[in-house]
């Protein structure tokens, strides 16, 4: 417990920090509630408004977590795949560097032609922006297996299979979860420009909607409220996926819980 | 526990340098390199540092091509293909996985082989307990000093039961303490299975201690200039303190000098 407090509280001490300055900052200079309204108005929109929030946080998060989960197998396995072979590395490699600098905010509507409204094309924006770090690391990973352990692996005569499950697997693994860690931050963005383009009003709006419908509003104080809770989503979502990952590497890799 | 490894006298293995030559560029390699370890036998390799004593190691160990000649391993006087025998190496740094705990490390040759896992495992614990590693199975290699990863290292080499152990500089990072230590093991292995080492060393007392026959290496590429019968009374930690001990380090010494000199003219 004290371990976890002597982690928090310098972080809880910069955000105690920036609220309190934000809030003398809109009293100080008189800043209209439309511009930007003070923390206190947010946290008293959130309270109002608990129950569409965190419907919208479900709504978000759901479709978040699928696009990662969609963009970790997909990108693990493309990278085994190319990683295994160094023409379709040489091919395939640059093409997929070149995609993934295509802006996600442009490709959303295709989605929405191709899969519909609602939450198909979230989830695939979710997962077409996060795929990217997975699939790199992964080949990263895989193609920087130390030659030392590898020449171990063919003393004795390792099949291609077993060098592949008891050697680069596991050796790639701080590379993979590194591209996972990447990927959640992306996820949620790409799941809430999705939503912008293919979202839904309503009572199950999710964030990106509740944003959208706000700013026609002109109340920027739920468009704050809408942007700290998808922070959260975020956080905890990193939060799950960090514990994963350290608990896989815990004890040989740095990045490990110990 | 040694009755069951312990090479019976006609299944020991010897092994034989044959004219082998492996340049990596015209003044870095080894050329024309010939020499014989008899079965149960220890044949050490001698010289300064990067002259080329690994890459001997490694053509024997099959890791490297040589670009001429070859490493015969001969078994009651007749060839016998590499594939056949069973060759442990130990490598200079103990390379093991960190994520593998050290009796899953040392399981591994197996593992590979396909042998059940419990099976595996009972024969991972007993290479451990013959390196004094019997209650560190469970430890990852980040938990263990340098010392006993090189103790696990050594145990994976032994775990397939080989007839030949290829050693490449097995104590060059460890302590005074450790390296004796592993020095008396690596004796222990040698009088009691009559496994045939090849070592790498650039340690005098290691060769002194362990070797019955060095091979001094010199010049650029370079060759065998010299090569050295060491006679043993015992393979005890004793012969240490043993006068002849210190003659053998004396002539270890001087022919290192003199090689040197000649490979420098």
């Amino acid at each position: 417990m004290k371990r976890l407090v002597d982690r928090v509280w310098p972080a809880a001490l910069v955000i105690a920090a920036i609220v309190l300055a934000w809030d003398a900052a809109v009293r100080l200079f008189e800043i209209p509630a439309y511009l930007a309204p003070s923390p206190w108005a947010v946290v008293e929109v959130i309270a109002e408004r608990r129950e569409s929030l965190v419907a919208a946080c479900w709504s978000t998060a759901c479709t978040s977590a699928a696009g990662l989960v969609i963009a970790c197998v997909a990108g693990v396995c493309a990278g085994a795949v190319i990683a295994s072979n160094t023409l379709l590395y040489r091919g395939v490699y640059p093409i997929a560097s070149f995609l993934q600098t295509v802006p996600l905010i442009a490709v959303a509507p295709l989605l929405v032609i191709w899969l519909g409204y609602g939450a198909p094309p979230t989830t695939a924006a979710a997962a077409l922006v996060a795929v990217f770090p997975v699939l790199a690391n992964t080949i990263d990973g895989l193609r920087g297996v130390d030659p030392a352990w590898k020449e171990v692996f063919a003393l004795y005569h390792a099949s291609r299979w077993q060098r592949w499950r008891k050697l680069e697997i596991p050796a790639a693994l701080p590379h993979i979860v590194t591209g996972v860690r990447i990927a959640t931050g992306l996820s949620v963005i790409g799941s809430i420009v999705g939503e912008f383009v293919s979202g839904y009003a309503g009572d199950r709006a999710p964030i990106g909607m509740v944003v959208m419908s706000a700013m026609r509003e002109s109340r920027t104080d739920i468009v704050f409220a809408a942007i700290a809770l998808s922070s959260l989503v975020g956080l905890a979502l990193f939060a799950c996926v960090s514990f994963v990952g350290g608990w896989l590497l815990r004890g040989w890799h740095p990045s490990g819980t110990a | 526990m040694v009755a069951d490894i312990a090479q019976p006298i006609e299944r020991r293995v010897g092994v034989r340098y044959e004219s082998v030559s492996r340049m990596f560029s015209a003044h870095a390699g080894i050329i024309d390199a010939t020499a014989e370890a008899a079965p149960g036998e220890c044949l050490a390799f001698m010289g300064a540092s990067g002259c080329g004593k690994t890459t001997l190691m490694r053509v024997a160990a099959a890791l490297e091509v040589p670009d001429s000649g070859r490493v015969v391993f001969v078994r009651g006087g007749s060839e016998v293909p590499r594939e056949q025998v069973e060759i442990g190496v130990c490598f200079q740094e103990p390379r093991l996985l960190p994520w593998r705990n050290a009796l899953r490390n040392v399981a591994l040759p197996l593992e590979l082989r396909g042998v059940p896992r419990a099976h595996a495992r009972e024969r991972a614990q007993e290479a451990l307990e013959r390196v004094g590693l019997s209650s560190w199975g469970r430890a990852l290699p980040g938990r263990l000093s340098g010392g006993m990863r090189m103790r696990v290292g050594l145990a994976r080499a032994l775990v397939n039961r080989p007839s030949v152990l290829l050693l490449d500089e097995p104590c060059s990072a460890l302590d005074i303490v450790t390296r004796v230590e592993i020095e008396d093991h690596i004796a222990r292995l040698q009088t009691d299975l009559g496994i045939t080492v090849i070592l790498v060393t650039h340690a005098i007392e290691e060769a002194a201690f362990l070797a019955d026959r060095v091979c001094i290496l010199s010049g650029a590429p370079a060759s065998i200039a010299e090569t050295l019968e060491i006679g043993h009374k015992s393979r005890s930690s004793n012969e240490r303190d043993s006068g002849s001990f210190t003659a053998t380090l004396t002539l270890l010494m001087q022919s290192m000098h003199d090689a040197a000199r000649r490979g420098s003219g």
